[in-house]
């Protein structure tokens, strides 16, 4: 593991659920960023800002009426915002088959990252994978599928990856 | 890298850098910028009156006006429209042209073409749109800070054009 692989990881890692906010204008689902962070509680906070990552869900788009309302502003913020994110990391750390191995990293350290959040902060997390097992995986899987893409175009701008 | 490879890299990066900016300001504002919607204000407009919408589309991508926002909002300029977007925009813009050529001096001359091409572009329709030469004057002498800022937008490209051909290397 080189220092891009790191760099690149960690990057991801801090501008995954940042760059959603960035392409909202601070704002999203009524959540804004500043005043999150205020609320006194911070592993409240943090596991909220994470929750955030997987709010939208791909498979809303084919299964339900397409909504422009729900389109521009809940999906549309994080599917850039993650492409964005796998853009830029794929282009630090060169070489597909890398940048599709850190863009999984990526998404299982935010995944372990919020499950323990929520274990901390006493968030039901029966409902999340149970009852509301359709929009938490949907919003796990459809951050997969951008982020893999946002790395796959990146690393494919940047070139091969020579040791 | 071989010629044709590069040749493929350099047309790219050209067409690149001109379409970037012009739809780049729109995606990262989730289409509508400063009370502009892309598709309602400017392509369902272009058949209709094509000069003044093309001009609103490229004045669009230069309104940044980086030295009159940190001075009215400060910091916190940072973060709002129509600065984030557009430095979020330019940066992008040198940053992909320096990944994909990979050499300092075309990446450099890549930036500084799409960017003087798309100026010209702004110059032009503001004259077709204006025979009195009144917004020009405007931009050039009355509100002067307006066209510097501009010209730092051109420095950040070039900035980060070097850092991205920095990264590929």
């Amino acid at each position: 593991m080189n220092y891009r692989f790191l760099i690149s990881y960690f990057l991801g890692l801090i501008l995954g659920n940042l760059s959603i906010f960035i392409f909202s204008n601070f704002e999203y689902l009524g959540i804004n960023l500043f005043y999150l962070f205020k609320s006194g509680n911070l592993i409240n906070s943090f596991y909220e800002y994470f929750w955030l990552g997987f709010q939208f869900n791909i498979f809303d788009l084919f299964i339900n009426k397409l909504d422009y309302t729900y389109f521009i502003d809940v999906f549309y913020p994080a599917m850039i915002g993650w492409l964005f994110t796998g853009l830029i990391s794929g282009t630090i750390i060169k070489g597909t088959k890398r940048a599709m191995l850190n863009a999984l990293i990526i998404v299982v350290s935010i995944l372990i990252i919020w499950i323990i959040l929520a274990m901390l902060s006493g968030a039901n997390l029966t409902f999340l994978f149970f009852t509301n097992l359709y929009k938490t995986i949907g919003g796990i899987l459809s951050l997969l599928i951008f982020l893999e893409l946002g790395t796959i175009i990146g690393s494919l701008l940047v070139g091969k990856y020579i040791e | 890298m071989n010629p044709l490879e590069n040749k493929i890299r350099i047309i790219f990066s050209i067409f690149y850098g001109i379409l970037f900016p012009l739809f780049g300001i729109f995606i990262v504002s989730k289409f509508e910028f400063m009370g502009i919607n892309l598709f309602n204000d400017i392509l369902t407009q272009i058949p209709i009156n094509f000069s003044y919408s093309m001009f609103k589309w490229l004045n669009s991508i230069f309104r940044g006006d980086i030295i009159n926002q940190i001075q009215i909002n400060g910091i916190k300029a940072f973060i709002q429209q129509p600065l984030m977007q557009s430095l979020l925009v330019w940066i992008l813009h040198g940053y992909l042209i320096g990944i994909i050529l990979k050499k300092y001096k075309l990446s450099l001359a890549i930036t500084s073409i799409s960017f003087g091409f798309l100026v010209m572009l702004y110059l032009i329709f503001i004259l077709i749109c204006d025979n009195s030469f009144g917004t020009i004057e405007l931009i050039f002498y009355s509100n002067h800070f307006y066209f510097i800022g501009g010209i730092l937008f051109y420095l950040i490209s070039l900035l980060f054009s070097t850092i991205g051909v920095k990264i590929s290397k």
